[in-house]
């Protein structure tokens, strides 16, 4: 493990395939990968974003 | 044990006074909950009720047992990801000591009474400034350090506490002295403020400093990186852009104009996304790890463990308080004990759980010494899961089942004693969870005494590493310490507060005192409160009256047939604070006023259970003079303002309760039953006498029930067999059973009976035929038939000529010649059960004392005139007025309360423009014949020389102007 700056270069953990990023706050010890979001959530994003916009004009007043 | 950055003796005494916290305040919630099923406990003592305690258990855990811990570890947290000591670490210990000031005072000042009226934001000034202080100078403690940090990235953690420090120091100052001292910030206004500000409560405090903690010890205690950056970004600021605006969602239905509401409940929604993004990634993190930590031992294994149950409760409450706000789930739940289901899962449940985590990773490294019992710590978790399991699911389902009753029509009361079972239950629940903590307790000290020394530095450690991966780079602008400071921290909230808060606040129609008339559908201006109302207003803000009865009547579930019409706006402009509360665990008051006399008031504050068997309201003795004689006792000022106070709810949209259509005196169907259905209905109607009735007119039904003391006019007294109101022809007569029906659902205004219309038709019925069993007279004598009531004849000014003179040659001399109640015969008349008798006044409004008992309405004055009242020297005139002429008299009559009715309105401020369409509608509201179109013109045409003696110049002994 090697260190410059507070960033590592570390190993992966064993449960990922893909070589990725990690950030290293020394201090703290944490380690934080760089990630992804999956696709399936983008899609509830999408799909919450799309109702709010029917639900705001539908129900913007009583009538 | 030295440590660079952390100064481990500062964050050791706060977790000790943690602990004291974490026990103490859950403690309380226990004690509160006791009293739901078994209202006696601890009972008449002003500090212990549940209006007292209630807050203490609230701000305690949120501002104790959870922040507490949160503050502490700040000690611990920031520096570590700063890599520098925190900013003026010493002040930490005088910070540590006020906080625990602050707590001690504060709940002190919650029992003797101290209280702000606002649900969250209770305590007074002196201790929101100690409070404000404390963060304010924790906040800068934290913002210097991150400043001087050496860390180049500013980690996920940060963010969530910095911006929970700044929202919180924005957020104190919009409750703590906004809400509470604009004096413009009043009703509605007041309502929608302090419904962003409660929320900003749990949701800028405490869900990103619960965030905060787990995104700290997370990867350090299962010892996994975090699993993505990404997510954290996601989260964060959906949260941070959303979360501002949905506090208006605990007013639904309420007042409040309906967009920002609708904004509330797409923001709610909203949530979904940061919730779910952030339990993706502790999921994530958790990924290869979960046999090691869920068979491990240790601090570290059991900080995890905690967090991810407190994860996973995360999902849950905030999945339902989504869901919660959508508007059809918010008519079934909103009130009830759902929403305590979902208080509990969010505070108790994440956050409370989240902080125990964090205080297991970093006890054994501030103390030096391994965690003394991993067999404790299993306790620990495993009674907390099984306690608030039960507490949990118990009050969501609660929730359904007490809504469902009251979307079909239960009366209020049976639903609070279906729930008490429940409440048993809540109850162990939390006897589980409490003893949880306690275990923790005791296994935190025995660790700090008896653990054992661990061996070497322990390390905080990330986990295994094996491949190599790439390095990253410092973080984006979007992460750095001033765009969370600035975009987070500042425009997004104030954004919110502009769109939410003050904008509805610039609508002149949330702040002036003009309502619709609910007879005449015409504009009125509401009057304020007396000074002896405000000082009733006081003291229900101080008896914490308002966190059990709310106080707006929302257009769904049948609650304007329930407790009177719809909440209008106007209505609350003189409100400051707000009192429309979030729980009903008593029936809302806003429609209250004139619904009992206040006799029945004066003996429901003496002993709610005496009057209503089933209440679980506490006693309230401290509101009676000291007892000086043997007659029963008198409220003293405190309470005679109260009383004044709750008499004034709800009257400011005009006469009501006359038209109200849910006690109109109609019967069901079948009322007169055959023998066999009367027997059957007996026994059921034993129960619901003893339930409802008993309380008044007392075991025998002799009228001298435990109540019977307070009454004035006593209860009636069954035995006898007398009943003022029949519908059958004859000097004291018995009545039909719709005659009884009628009198049971009506009520008897200005007395202390009640309105029943919240019982079903059937158990009316049945307690009908019990109330016949107590008098031989049912058996003895046959029940005449009713008499024929002509149709009404037009209303005209001949009509009401005639009508005159008959009232003042048959009725002045008891009623007076202004039909008031005021004639000469008024100090000799007593009626046959030995009271003095006060002749009706027919010019007050429905509810008032000494007004009429049973309305205005035509064909009531006519069969009342025709039959006499039983029991008083009233006669019976259908012998000697002809049918037309008793018209004429009730016409007569009518038009009395027509002319007050219109000055009332007048002093509400009618234009004389309106004065003949209000005329007409409030005749209308009274006369069959009005309604029908028979109201010659001449009798709405404005002409003074026309109004029945001098009534129209002003409102005599309105009940308003009595008021």
């Amino acid at each position: 493990m090697s260190e410059h700056d507070g960033e590592q270069v570390l190993h992966k953990p064993s449960n990922d395939h893909e070589t990725e990023q990690v950030y290293h706050y020394r201090h703290a010890g944490i380690r934080e990968r760089d990630g992804v979001v999956p696709l399936w959530l983008m899609l509830v994003v999408l799909g919450l974003l799309i109702w709010s916009i029917y639900y705001l004009l539908r129900y913007w007043s009583p009538t | 044990m030295q440590d660079e950055l952390v100064n481990r003796p500062l964050v050791k005494a706060w977790i000790w006074w943690s602990l004291v916290w974490l026990t103490v305040f859950p403690i309380v919630g226990v004690v509160v909950s006791i009293k739901f099923h078994n209202p006696e406990f601890l009972d008449g003592l002003p500090w212990l009720t549940f209006g007292r305690l209630r807050p203490v258990h609230v701000n305690g855990v949120i501002f104790g047992s959870f922040s507490t811990v949160f503050l502490g570890l700040l000690y611990y947290i920031v520096p570590r990801l700063c890599g520098v000591r925190m900013y003026k670490e010493a002040w930490g210990w005088w910070l540590l000591h006020a906080w625990n000031a602050f707590l001690i005072l504060g709940s002190l000042s919650l029992l003797m009474g101290y209280n702000m009226g606002l649900e969250a934001g209770e305590f007074e000034w002196p201790l929101n400034i100690l409070r404000f202080a404390v963060l304010g100078a924790i906040t800068l403690q934290v913002l210097v350090t991150v400043f001087r940090r050496v860390e180049t990235r500013f980690y996920v953690a940060m963010w969530y506490a910095t911006a929970a420090l700044i929202w919180t120091i924005m957020n104190l100052i919009l409750g703590n002295v906004l809400l509470p001292y604009t004096e413009d910030l009043t009703g509605v206004n007041s309502a929608a403020m302090h419904g962003l500000y409660i929320h900003y409560i749990v949701g800028l405090w405490i869900t990103p400093a619960g965030l905060a903690l787990i995104y700290y010890f997370l990867p350090l205690s299962a010892k996994n990186a975090l699993y993505s950056h990404k997510l954290s970004l996601l989260g964060f600021w959906s949260l941070a852009f959303f979360y501002p605006f949905v506090g208006t969602h605990h007013y639904l239905y309420s007042p409040i104009p309906h967009w920002t509401q609708t904004i509330s409940i797409v923001t709610s929604m909203l949530l979904i996304i940061p919730v779910w993004t952030v339990i993706v990634n502790f999921f994530g993190t958790m990924l290869g790890r979960w046999g090691a930590v869920a068979g491990g031992g240790g601090g570290d294994n059991y900080a995890a463990k905690f967090l991810m149950l407190g994860a996973v409760y995360y999902l849950l409450g905030c999945f339902q308080g989504s869901v919660e706000a959508l508007r059809r789930l918010q008519e079934l739940t909103h009130f009830n004990d759902f929403v305590i289901a979902h208080s509990h899962l969010t505070v108790f449940g994440t956050f409370v759980v989240w902080a125990v985590g964090a205080a297991y990773y970093v006890w054994p490294r501030v103390t030096g010494r391994r965690l003394w019992s991993d067999r404790l710590a299993s306790w620990h978790l495993w009674l907390t899961i099984a306690g608030f399991t039960v507490m949990a699911a118990g009050l969501t389902a609660q929730g359904f089942v007490q809504g469902s009753m009251l979307e079909f029509g239960a009366n209020f009361v049976d639903t609070v004693k279906e729930m008490k079972p429940w409440w048993v239950a809540r109850t162990l629940g939390g006897v589980a969870m409490d003893a949880a903590l306690l275990l923790m307790f005791i296994n935190f000290y025995k660790t700090a005494q008896a653990g054992s020394p661990v061996e070497r530095e322990i390390f905080e450690a990330a986990g295994p590493v094996e491949t190599p991966v790439q390095v990253v780079a410092k973080g984006s602008w979007i992460e750095s310490p001033s765009t969370v400071f600035l975009a987070a921290g500042f425009a997004f909230f104030f954004l919110a507060v502009g769109i939410q808060g003050i904008t509805p606040w610039l609508m002149a129609e949330t702040r002036t005192p003009i309502v619709e008339d609910v007879v005449t559908k015409l504009p009125i201006r509401v009057a304020d409160y007396t000074p002896q109302e405000l000082q009733g207003r006081q003291v229900y803000i101080r008896e914490g009256c308002w966190y059990c009865h709310s106080q707006y009547v929302r257009p769904v579930t049948g609650e304007s047939f329930r407790w009177g019409p719809v909440s209008q706006a106007g209505e609350y402009a003189y409100d400051r604070p707000h009192l429309f509360s979030t729980r009903r665990i008593g029936p809302d008051l806003t429609r209250v006023g004139l619904k009992y006399g206040d006799d029945w008031h004066i003996a429901h504050h003496w002993s709610p259970q005496e009057v209503v068997p089933d209440s679980i309201m506490p006693a309230f003795p401290w509101l009676f003079e000291p007892a000086k004689n043997s007659g029963p006792p008198r409220l003293n000022e405190e309470g005679q303002a109260l009383v004044a106070y709750l008499q004034k709810l709800g009257t400011g949209i005009g006469d009501w309760r006359e038209g109200f259509a849910s006690t109109q005196k109609v019967a069901g169907l079948g009322l007169d039953a055959s023998p066999q259905a009367q027997e059957d209905l007996l026994e059921f109607g034993r129960e619901i006498y003893a339930r409802r009735c008993i309380g008044c007119h007392g075991v025998q039904g002799d009228g001298n029930g435990p109540s019977a003391r307070f009454m004035d006019p006593r209860p009636r007294d069954f035995t006898k067999g007398v009943f003022k109101f029949r519908s059958t022809p004859g000097k004291d007569s018995l009545p039909t059973d719709v005659d009884l029906f009628s009198t049971i659902t009506h009520g008897l205004w200005g007395t202390a009976m009640p309105s029943w219309q919240e019982i079903s038709d059937h158990e009316r019925r049945a307690v009908v035929q019990y109330i016949k069993t107590f008098s031989d007279r049912w058996r003895k004598e046959h029940v005449e038939r009713p008499i024929v009531i002509p149709p009404e004849p037009p209303i005209t000014t001949a009509s009401l000529d005639k009508g005159k003179g008959l009232f003042l040659a048959n009725c002045m001399i008891c009623h007076g010649s202004g039909g008031q109640g005021d004639g000469p015969m008024v100090p000799v008349l007593t009626d046959i059960w030995g009271q003095p008798l006060k002749p009706a006044n027919f010019t007050l409004r429905a509810g008032a004392a000494g007004g009429v008992k049973l309305g205005h309405d035509s064909e009531h004055l006519f069969r009342t005139i025709a039959t006499g009242v039983g029991g008083t020297p009233m006669p019976v005139f259908n012998e000697q007025l002809k049918p037309e002429e008793i018209w004429d008299i009730v016409h007569y009559v009518q038009s009395l309360r027509v002319a007050a009715h219109e000055a009332e309105l007048v002093a509400a401020g009618l234009k004389d423009a309106d004065r003949e369409q209000a005329r007409t509608r409030i005749w209308a509201g009274l006369s069959a014949a009005a309604r029908r179109g028979d109201l010659a013109k001449e009798v709405v045409q404005h002409r003074p020389h026309r109004e029945p003696g001098s009534l129209t110049a002003q409102a005599p002994d309105s009940a308003v102007n009595r008021r």
